[in-house]
């Protein structure tokens, strides 16, 4: 044995031509046994031992392979090993290093890494079940909004049936109103449903939606224009928005003059503050419109303290109400 | 990695030229052939009894190889295995090598064995151990 062998940690051995056990170092006897004499008692398979020590023969540098151990349990892998072809003259020789059977050096460590794995284990089976009751609540949330806009059509048709089956023009009057209203809240469901989003909605959408149904209801021809930047809003903030806006609209086409009559909704968004201005060509506010329940505004000022914010209104060529409010885009937007 | 590579070429040109070695000077051809059809232009510099020596302007792993001279054990195992199967013995020096910082590389085969062995890496032709006895 060449004594450098003997400075070799792992099982070195050293094979004849043939085959034959010439020589081990101290921990390849103490691994194969003193009497170690053939490959067969170091190594379970001829071929892979011949393809290795034939790829050795080919260069005089140590080459790498996987071999099977002699008397290995089928759930042991199999062992890593360097061959190194030794000649002389026209004798050939093979030493080989078993690489990984020298035994655990850092049980301490081991440990660790072993309780580690054990316990990225348990976090990927957590997520996985946290990520199914997730997907599983996606469905059931995305089921619940598609009743709740079911339930809040039905509604919607049974009042408007409720309307036309009356002939007293004050119940008419307050069905109508009524309808207005839910048509809001419709509107805003109906596009959350469709957005299939948990945190919040567009909100140039929704106004826009809201504007066509409030011109669809109108029973007159009127402009509306809508210029909204594409701002998404959280869902507890939509629905109040949604009143509002309907709310503002809703007077705006009623006092908007004549056969020019023309309303404007304008919603911009800068830091962390909306703002949203509805203007129409009418005669402009009464000096009493800013009492408490003044066509509608009372319940626009009380969904205002709702969210945060605070109704303006002024007259310039017609009627102007700026509702500004506190808003921040949901950090993950629309799913 | 190289010599696999080395191995799987060696065979196909054997097939390709119908013979069962190739002689020194197809050795040669060969290696030169494989380098240009991988975009490295190598040619040979000059040619002895014992040596070849060859030489290049670019390298087939372009820029990337810059700074990675580990890479140049695919030429050093490519030449010298098919070399070493084809003569019997064969020993690569890389003495310039782009993946150093020279212009261009310049690899020299040795076709016969030194005493001291030097460093350069050596190639022999492979031999299948008959171990049934053993």
């Amino acid at each position: 044995m060449d004594p450098i062998a003997k400075f070799i940690r792992e099982p070195v051995v050293i094979f004849a031509g043939d085959g034959r056990v010439i020589d081990m170092n101290r921990p390849a006897r103490s691994r194969f046994g003193q009497t170690a004499d053939s490959w067969r008692h170091v190594f379970a398979d001829l071929p892979d031992l011949q393809a290795l020590l034939e790829r050795a023969s080919g260069t005089s540098d140590p080459v790498l392979g996987a071999l099977r151990l002699a008397g290995a349990t089928p759930s042991e892998p199999d062992a890593k090993v360097e061959a190194l072809a030794l000649r002389d003259g026209e004798e050939m020789g093979y030493a080989i290093k078993v690489r990984d059977a020298i035994g655990d050096q850092f049980p301490a460590l081991t440990a660790q890494v072993r309780e580690l794995n054990s316990e990225v284990l348990v976090r990927r089976r957590i997520q996985a079940e946290l990520e199914e009751a997730l997907a599983h609540n996606k469905v059931l949330y995305r089921e619940l909004q598609h009743r709740v806009k079911n339930h809040l059509q039905m509604i919607l048709a049974l009042v408007s049936t409720a309307g036309r089956e009356s002939d007293d023009p004050g119940r008419k009057q307050f069905v109508a109103m009524l309808q207005s209203k839910l048509s809001a809240l419709f509107d805003a469901q109906r596009l959350m449903y469709s957005e299939d989003s948990t945190e919040g909605l567009r909100v140039d959408q929704m106004l826009c939606a809201l504007a066509e149904t409030v011109r669809s209801l109108a029973g007159v021809r009127i402009a509306i224009e809508v210029r909204a930047e594409p701002v998404i809003a959280p869902n507890d903030l939509a629905f109040p928005l949604a009143l509002i806006a309907n709310e503002l609209l809703t007077n705006a086409v009623k006092y908007a003059a004549g056969p020019e009559a023309a309303v404007t909704l304008d919603f911009v968004h800068s830091a962390g503050e909306a703002v949203l201005t509805v203007r129409d060509n009418g005669p402009g506010f009464a000096p009493a419109a800013s009492g408490p329940s003044s066509s509608g505004l009372g319940l626009v000022r009380g969904l205002c303290r709702q969210i945060g914010g605070h109704l303006e209104i002024h007259s310039d060529g017609g009627a102007v109400a700026v509702v500004t409010f506190p808003l921040s885009e949901p950090t993950h937007g629309l799913s | 990695m190289g010599a696999a590579v080395g191995k799987a070429l060696d065979q196909k040109y054997r097939a390709a030229l119908a013979v069962d070695r190739l002689s020194a000077e197809q050795v040669a051809q060969v290696l030169v052939d494989r380098k240009q059809r991988i975009k490295g232009d190598f040619y040979v510099v000059e040619q002895r009894e014992d040596r070849i020596v060859f030489a290049s302007n670019s390298c087939p792993f372009g820029e990337f190889v810059a700074g990675r001279p580990a890479l140049c054990m695919m030429t050093s195992n490519v030449f010298g295995h098919v070399t070493g199967e084809n003569l019997g013995y064969a020993r690569v020096q890389i003495d310039k090598a782009i993946a150093r910082g020279d212009p261009g590389c310049h690899v020299t085969v040795y076709l016969t064995p030194r005493e001291d062995g030097g460093e350069a890496r050596e190639y022999f032709r492979r031999v299948r151990p008959d171990l049934t006895e053993g």
